[in-house]
């Protein structure tokens, strides 16, 4: 079984080898939680350690500023570029939404580059072009242009997450699109934010189901430890459980009396 | 200010929250007053038996029903160290405390030997194997006792986390293998008799039950040392429980013969022990400091 590995070792641990060929990929959490980090380590990592070309499709951001952000990460596109390992396309939706635009956008650079990665950033730009009813409509005939023609598509996805750190992917309504969700968001554990990590949904394969925490370092994405003895952080209300807080309390009544003496 | 306006002052109460924390039927405090009392009645039982007690009545009074004895050691002790075992697991794996780490290895040691020798009451034989590894578990226990006890006032925590599961791999698997390879070797007849029937326990049982003792009531002492200070019905309760387990094996110095009435006010003050640390995970459940503190002391 063909395994696209991000190259993330603890993350391609969670995927079982990474992620599964072809299969349409989405990377949701709120803004500031390292979606695009994410995204371009993937490209990075598939073409500078596994020899599979990428191209990153953006509708946010201009090439410049792309640029700058990777090299903070220690990624040099315009290298990668110059080798034909890469290829940053910035554009407006509506050029892909037209008839063929795909083709029109993309279809020279496939050709050049043979990419075996792609990534869209972000779907939720096509929102401000198509009516909300037609937007699963479009999204599918964009991945499909993409996996008939041997690209794995990764896809990024601005999910709100409210006060109460909870959101739905799904009530975008493109669950049944993606083969692989992963879900970035921010949770709040002992008075203080971290960054966490979960694998939702992976199709066909066996996944980590663990919620851990990951961090956005001076190299990329680190992902770390699983929030062990934690319950109710997906739902936003973050706890240990009885277990551990009978253990923290055991701890402290051993421990704590020490710190006076 | 006038007198009426200053009526209508309100003023902190600093014992409102000591009227809170009491609001069960019976305060902390009534409740650890009460669970003190078995330790002089035990002593005092004890104490009358060794006065009391001839040495051919007690053998005559011997009662050794071993299904119930099995099955009594293996709730209170070992289902109770089982418990307090696995709680100081998850406390050590998340808080890298050495002194729980050894308290939950001592526990485990007490409670598996216990248990093993319950069983092994019965087969031929089986008096000195029970008593073997009953009291080289004790002892074993109480060195793990004491060490933990002295880490409160020094030690700190293993901030390595990634080497918390090999030393608690390490310090359970030991205290279990420990057990276990006394087991065996009492079974073979490889270690030197610690109990003969009809003649009693034997010169090197009584030289480790002593020094087990003395380790359990040192340990017992520096945990209640702990709770004046913090006043945690954790440690409390904790340090109680050793307490009557140190009562438990001075009952085993001072028996006359497996069975007899010194013996099961022993085995009963330990199974009340094993109750007791049962109330201290409990009291952690509860959130362990429960103790009335007012405002001025808080």
């Amino acid at each position: 079984m063909v395994r696209n590995k991000t190259g993330i070792l603890e993350l391609d641990e969670m995927l079982r080898g990474g992620f599964m060929d072809k299969d349409a990929v989405m990377v949701a959490g709120s803004a500031g939680t390292g979606k695009t980090t994410l995204a371009l380590e993937y490209l990075v990592n598939g073409a500078t350690q596994f020899g599979e070309a990428g191209i990153y499709l953006t509708f946010e951001q201009l090439p410049d500023q792309i640029y700058r952000d990777a090299e903070n990460f220690g990624w040099d596109l315009r290298k990668l570029e110059a080798e034909n390992k890469l290829r940053v396309v910035c554009t407006s939706p509506d050029l892909l939404l037209e008839a063929e635009g795909e083709e029109q956008l993309l279809g020279e650079t496939i050709k050049e580059l043979q990419p075996r990665r792609m990534v869209i950033d972000s779907l939720n730009h096509l929102e401000m072009y198509v009516p909300r009813g037609d937007l699963r409509k479009e999204a599918y005939r964009i991945l499909m242009y993409m996996k008939t023609r041997g690209i794995s598509p990764l896809v990024i996805w601005e999910a709100q997450q409210g006060l109460d750190s909870s959101y739905m992917v799904t009530q975008a309504g493109m669950s049944f699109l993606i083969d692989c969700l992963v879900m970035l968001k921010f949770v709040e554990i002992n008075s203080s934010m971290k960054k966490a990590l979960v694998i939702m949904k992976m199709r066909g394969s066996d996944h980590d189901k663990r919620l851990r925490e990951y961090e956005i370092t001076a190299h990329g994405l680190r992902v770390a430890a699983p929030f062990s003895g934690y319950e109710g952080i997906i739902t936003g209300s973050p706890h240990r459980s009885l277990t551990q807080e009978v253990a923290g309390a055991w701890d402290n009544a051993f421990t704590k009396t020490k710190h006076k003496q | 200010m006038t007198e009426s306006a200053k009526k209508n002052v309100i003023q902190p109460n600093p014992h409102s929250i000591q009227v809170v924390r009491d609001a069960g039927l019976i305060s902390p405090n009534a409740t650890r007053r009460i669970g003190v009392v078995p330790v002089p009645i035990f002593v005092a039982l004890i104490a009358i038996f060794d006065v009391i007690l001839p040495t051919s009545v007690a053998a005559s009074v011997a009662f050794n029903p071993l299904l119930v004895f099995a099955t009594l050691q293996t709730l209170f002790l070992f289902g109770t160290a089982v418990v307090v075992a696995y709680i100081s697991l998850k406390s050590y794996l998340s808080g890298g405390s050495r002194t729980i780490l050894l308290l939950g290895s001592g526990t485990l040691a007490w409670g598996f030997a216990s248990m093993t020798a319950g069983w092994l009451l019965g087969p031929p034989g089986g008096p000195n194997v029970a008593v073997t590894i009953s009291n080289s578990g004790a002892l074993f226990a109480s060195l793990f006792y004491i060490a933990s006890a002295l880490t409160t006032m020094s030690a700190g925590s293993s901030r390595d986390s990634k080497q918390r599961k090999p030393k608690l791999l390490l310090a359970y698997g030991g205290a279990v293998g420990f057990v276990a390879a006394v087991t065996v070797f009492a079974l073979l007849g490889a270690i030197p008799a610690f109990f003969v029937p009809g003649a009693g326990s034997t010169v090197l049982r009584q030289a480790i039950v002593a020094v087990g003792l003395f380790l359990f009531a040192a340990s017992s002492i520096l945990f209640m040392r702990l709770y004046h200070d913090s006043r945690s019905g954790i440690l409390f309760w904790y340090s109680m429980a050793l307490a009557l387990t140190t009562i438990g094996l001075a009952a085993f110095y001072f028996g006359r013969t497996v069975g007899d009435p010194i013996a099961w006010t022993g085995r009963i003050a330990t199974y009340l022990g094993g109750i007791y640390s049962i109330i201290a995970i409990w009291s952690a459940v509860r959130g362990s400091h429960d103790s009335p503190v007012g405002l001025a002391s808080a």
